[in-house]
C-alpha cells in the first residue's frame, strides 16, 4: 500500500529535497528496498548517487514468449518503444521527454522487453506521466510501416558475433529461448498490429513484472505502480519450460572469416547456487584481457595453443529462468578456426579448473558485480532484471557474500557438467573448416 | 481496429440533407462523400493510413467515375450511392490526422 503523504504534493517536495541534498555517495552501493503490490507487481527501489531519476517496467516479454508464427514480435515492441500508445501521440511522448532534458528507452532481450526513462529528479513526473503510457501501445500500421527502415538497419547493424550467439541458442534450445532476438528477415511484413496487440495483451501482466527506480522513494514509486494498468490479468501467460538439445545451427555466408560460438548446457538462473558458480567459472575461465591481447584463463591458453594465427575468443554464459548457456565465441580466419575451436572445445571438455583460478574468478566476479552496483545506469538494470525474474533483489553485500559462499567443488561441478554435455555449435561465415557438433570430441 | 470503424449514413437524416445529398450529384458516379474531399496535406496522409481494402475500394469508385465522366454517362440508378448507405470510411483516420496536427500546432505555439 502506498504511502498517502507521498500523494501529497507538499511533503512529495519536503521528502525531495531532503533527498537531494545528501545524495549517496559515488562509487558507494545503494540499499535496496523491495515492495511487491497486491497484484503481485514487484516495486524495488534504490538510492542515486546524483539527482537523476532513473525508472524501469520490466515485463517478461521477451524473444522466448514468442510462438513460431510472430517471431520477432518483442523486436517490434523494442520499436514500437518510441512509436504512439493509445493514450498518448509519439510526437507527445518525444516533446515532453525532449522538454524536460530526459530520455525514454526500450530495450529487450531472451527474457524480458523494459522501458526506462531518466530524467533530473524534479523532472520526473513527467517521466512517469508518459512511461505508464508504454504500457499500452497502439501499434498504429502505418507507423510499423514508416519504421521499416529503421528495423532494416538494426538487422544490417547485428555483429556476426551476436548472429553467432543466435544461432548457437537457436541449435540449444530449438524453440522458445531459441528465438533470436532479433526479427527474422522472412517476418518483416508479416507481423501485423493485431500480432502485436495479441502479443502484448498475453505477456503483459503485472505478475510476472516490475517496476524499478533508482533515485526515487518506493513510496512514490509503488503510487505510480498501484495505478498503472496492464494489457492483460494478473498472471499472463506462462512461457512453455524449456529444454536443451544441443546441435547445429550454421549460416554459410560470403568473405573468409568464420565466427563460431560453442556452448554446452549451463546453469539456470532459478539455480542461484550454480548460476554463480557457472559466473565464476566463466570469469575463470575467460577472465577480460587486463590489456590488449587475448583472454586469461584456460580458453585463452587454449586460443594461443592453436598457433600464431590471431583468434578472437569471448566468453559465453547465459543464464535464464530455467535453462542456461555456457561455452565460447571464437573468431578467425576460416582457414585458422578449425584449430581454434578444436583446441578451445578441447579445453571445454577438459572439465578440470584449478582452486588458484578460482579464486581469480570469483574476484573477477565481484569486481564485475560492484562495478555494475555502484553506477546509477547499471543498478537500474541490474534491479530490473533481479526484479522480474526473481521477484525479490539482492543487494550489493549479499551478492558479494554469495560469491564468497560458492566453493571451489561447486564450481569444478559446473564445469564438469558442461564438459559432459552436449555441445551446440552455432558458426556463421566461411564454414570450409568449422567442425560440427558430433564431430566435437 | 475497434477505434476505426467507419459511420454508414448521416449523423442526422434528413430530408433536407437527402435532397441536397441526390442534387449533388456525385452519388450517380458511385461515389461516397469521402471520395469527394478535397486532397489537402490531411486527407492525403488519412488516405495513406487507410487499410489496403479501403484504399483499392476507393481507388476503383474513382477510376470508374473518371471513365463515367469521360464517356459522358452515369451509372443506372439502382447502383447510385445511397444517401442511406453512403460510408464515411475516411472520417475515423482524418479525425486522427487532424487531431494530430493540432497537437504540433499547439505545441509549437506553446514551446
Amino acid at each position: 500500500m502506498a504511502f498517502n503523504a507521498s500523494k501529497t504534493p507538499l511533503l512529495r517536495a519536503v521528502s525531495k529535497r531532503g533527498y537531494a541534498v545528501c545524495p549517496r555517495l559515488v562509487g558507494d552501493t545503494s540499499p535496496i528496498s523491495v515492495n511487491v503490490l497486491d497484484n503481485k507487481l514487484v516495486v524495488a527501489t534504490a538510492e542515486a548517487s546524483v539527482p537523476v531519476s532513473r525508472v524501469s517496467i520490466v515485463l517478461r516479454a521477451g524473444s522466448r514468449n514468442e510462438a513460431y508464427d510472430t517471431q520477432g514480435a518483442s523486436h517490434l515492441l523494442r520499436l514500437a518503444g518510441s512509436l504512439s500508445t493509445q493514450r498518448s501521440s509519439a510526437f507527445a511522448i518525444a516533446r515532453h521527454i525532449q522538454q524536460v532534458g530526459g530520455t525514454l528507452s526500450a530495450w529487450g532481450d531472451r527474457e524480458f522487453v523494459g522501458y526506462t526513462v531518466e530524467t533530473t529528479s524534479e523532472n520526473i513526473e513527467t517521466g512517469l506521466r508518459y512511461l505508464q503510457d508504454l504500457l499500452l501501445p497502439a501499434f498504429k500500421p502505418w507507423e510499423l510501416k514508416d519504421n521499416a527502415k529503421t528495423l532494416k538497419n538494426q538487422l544490417d547493424a547485428v555483429t556476426t558475433e551476436q548472429r553467432a550467439i543466435e544461432l548457437v541458442h537457436k541449435a540449444a534450445f530449438r524453440r522458445g529461448l531459441g528465438n533470436s532476438i532479433y526479427i527474422p528477415r522472412f517476418q518483416l511484413a508479416n507481423i501485423s498490429s493485431e500480432n502485436l496487440l495479441h502479443y502484448v495483451a498475453n505477456n503483459y501482466a503485472p505478475g510476472s513484472a516490475a517496476v524499478v527506480g533508482v533515485g526515487i522513494d518506493n513510496n512514490t514509486l509503488s503510487g505510480f505502480a498501484q495505478n498503472l494498468s496492464f494489457p492483460s490479468g494478473s498472471s499472463g501467460s506462462k512461457s512453455a519450460s524449456t529444454s536443451y538439445y544441443g546441435g547445429d545451427a550454421r549460416k554459410d555466408t560470403a568473405g573468409h572469416r568464420a565466427v563460431v560460438a560453442v556452448a554446452g548446457e549451463g546453469a539456470a538462473a532459478s539455480n542461484e547456487k550454480e548460476a554463480l558458480a557457472f559466473a565464476i567459472l566463466k570469469q575463470a575461465v575467460a577472465g577480460k584481457p587486463t590489456k590488449r591481447g587475448n583472454l586469461s584463463g584456460l580458453f585463452g591458453e587454449a586460443a594461443n595453443c592453436a598457433g600464431d594465427a590471431p583468434v578472437s575468443v569471448k566468453g559465453l554464459n547465459a543464464s535464464y529462468t530455467d535453462a542456461g548457456l555456457f561455452g565460447f565465441v571464437a573468431s578467425a580466419d576460416s582457414k585458422d578456426i578449425g584449430k581454434a575451436v578444436d583446441f578451445l572445445v578441447r579445453a571445454l571438455k577438459s572439465g578440470s579448473i584449478s582452486e588458484k583460478d578460482v579464486q581469480r574468478g570469483k574476484a573477477a566476479l565481484k569486481a564485475s558485480v560492484v562495478t555494475k552496483y555502484s553506477s546509477d545506469s547499471g543498478l537500474i538494470k541490474e534491479i530490473g532484471r533481479q526484479a522480474a525474474l526473481n521477484r525479490t533483489v539482492l543487494e550489493a553485500d549479499a551478492l558479494v557474500a554469495a560469491i564468497d559462499g560458492i566453493s571451489v567443488q561447486q564450481v569444478q561441478a559446473a564445469a564438469k557438467k558442461v564438459a559432459g554435455s552436449k555441445l551446440s555449435v552455432g558458426a556463421i561465415g566461411n564454414l570450409a573448416n568449422v567442425p560440427y557438433a558430433s564431430e566435437l570430441k | 481496429m475497434a477505434s476505426y470503424i467507419a459511420r454508414k449514413g448521416p449523423l442526422v437524416f434528413s430530408n433536407l440533407g437527402k435532397w441536397a445529398y441526390n442534387l449533388s450529384g456525385f452519388n450517380q458516379y458511385g461515389l461516397h462523400r469521402d471520395d469527394c474531399l478535397y486532397e489537402n496535406e490531411d486527407v492525403t496522409e488519412a488516405i495513406r493510413r487507410l487499410p489496403r481494402k479501403l484504399y483499392d475500394e476507393r481507388n476503383y469508385r474513382i477510376m470508374r467515375a473518371l471513365h463515367l465522366s469521360m464517356t459522358k454517362t452515369i451509372l443506372p440508378k439502382e447502383q447510385w450511392t445511397k444517401y442511406e448507405d453512403d460510408v464515411k470510411y475516411l472520417e475515423p483516420y482524418l479525425n486522427e490526422v487532424v487531431a494530430e496536427r493540432e497537437e504540433r500546432e499547439d505545441w509549437n505555439k506553446n514551446h
